[in-house]
């Protein structure tokens, strides 16, 4: 697939690619909050804002689960700095409100099988925005530093760049760091 | 599928389908959905209470209705993000102490901009959010917020599209000091549109 822009004007393309990636969105976002409800309502952002944001792939930046991790990372990350500042907005789609208790009991669980990376996820506050972003893409969600440069539109050298500084920073703090701090991929710049 | 990705789902082909741009529909350009706006499932009700009191923004097309209804609560109906000193104004007049700015695509208000007070506006209790269906939308702002805080209205740049917020402020609100959003600061998330 070359572009996605399909993904905006063709139903059956997007289900396509729903279909294919909507665990793993589920599983990104599980690993960052712990409330069912929000997490069904940050997939549904997640889609919604792939769906906005189609005519922004490119296929030279990489795969599009490459693409999709970083539109979700942006999403949680906005639903943190909307808590943060008691704002509330305007939902497109309320995921909750699609949730019955069948459901509940799916979402609890996949959110209950991601503790453990909750945790790092919560580690890493404190660090610069940047660095961040690529150790959590690495750590959390098991891409390598290239694909977490592809997601967050950065080139693979300042990816391992970021990726070596958040480490570093994040060992001179945590000692052990206790989650991928030994699995994260060696820097090679 | 659960059925929640299943009913997901659904909802998200409706979106596609329901895209004007890429339809070739011709609708009036303060009428596409480039706010984002809840209810995908249902119009949203706006309190049935409605008193006559509407103060309509005037010009060829209304950009929006300030509604006062009898139990002490005010409904907006905005068509259009402009006038917002007009929306702020009428607000002011039906006993909302508001604050609304709505800024261009991709600008932002430079944080912190005020301080939040200890509760969301237009809890779930209190507010309703909606799309009607002539693609204008209408929110009710609740009767009980503490004198001396300022609701606050602005809209959440991002991607080529944009949200419109509600927050509540405590005491008053200091001028916004317009600044360039950060890249990838979508108002739902999504990264900046680059092409």
């Amino acid at each position: 697939m070359q572009e996605l822009t399909e993904l905006r004007s063709d139903p059956d393309a997007f289900e396509r690619f729903y279909r294919r990636h909507v665990e793993a969105v589920q599983r990104f976002v599980a690993r960052r909050v712990s409330d069912p409800y929000v997490a069904a309502d940050l997939t549904a952002d997640v889609f919604v804002a792939v769906i906005e944001s189609a005519g922004s792939y490119r296929r030279s930046r990489g795969e599009p689960a490459a693409w999709l991790f970083g539109i979700a990372r942006n999403v949680v990350a906005g639903e943190h700095r909307r808590k943060a500042k008691e704002l509330r907005t305007v939902a497109q789609i309320r995921g909750r409100e699609l949730v019955d208790e069948e459901d509940l009991a799916a979402l609890q669980e996949r959110i209950d099988s991601e503790a453990g990376a909750r945790e790092l996820y919560r580690e890493l506050d404190g660090l610069p925005a940047g660095e961040r972003a690529v150790l959590e893409l690495v750590a959390l969600d098991g891409l390598s530093a290239v694909e977490a440069g592809h997601a967050l539109g950065i080139g693979a050298v300042a990816a391992r760049v970021r990726l070596h500084r958040a480490r570093r920073r994040l060992q001179s703090r945590l000692d052990p760091l206790d989650l991928g701090a030994n699995d994260l991929p060696e820097v090679t710049t | 599928m659960t059925n929640f990705e299943e009913r997901l789902l659904v909802e998200l082909r409706g979106r596609v389908a329901d895209l004007p741009a890429d339809r070739g529909r011709r609708r009036p350009l303060w009428r596409r959905p480039r706010l984002a706006v809840a209810g995908g499932l249902a119009v949203a009700a706006v309190a049935a209470a409605t008193v006559g009191v509407v103060f309509l923004s005037t010009g060829t097309q209304a950009a929006y209705a300030v509604t006062k209804n009898a139990d002490g609560t005010v409904t907006v109906e905005i068509d259009s993000l402009t006038d917002a000193a007009g929306l702020q104004a009428n607000l002011q007049a039906a006993g909302v102490n508001a604050v609304v700015e709505y800024l261009p695509t991709g600008k932002m208000c430079r944080e912190p901009w005020f301080t939040p007070a200890g509760r969301a506006a237009g809890g779930e209790s209190s507010g309703s959010v909606g799309k009607n269906s002539d693609g204008s939308f209408s929110f009710t702002i609740s009767n009980d917020i503490p004198a001396g805080d300022t609701l606050v209205i602005s809209t959440q740049s991002g991607d080529g599209s944009q949200a419109l917020g509600m927050a509540i402020a405590q005491g008053t609100v200091p001028p916004c000091q317009v600044v360039d959003a950060p890249a990838g600061s979508g108002p739902l998330g999504g990264p900046p549109v680059s092409g």
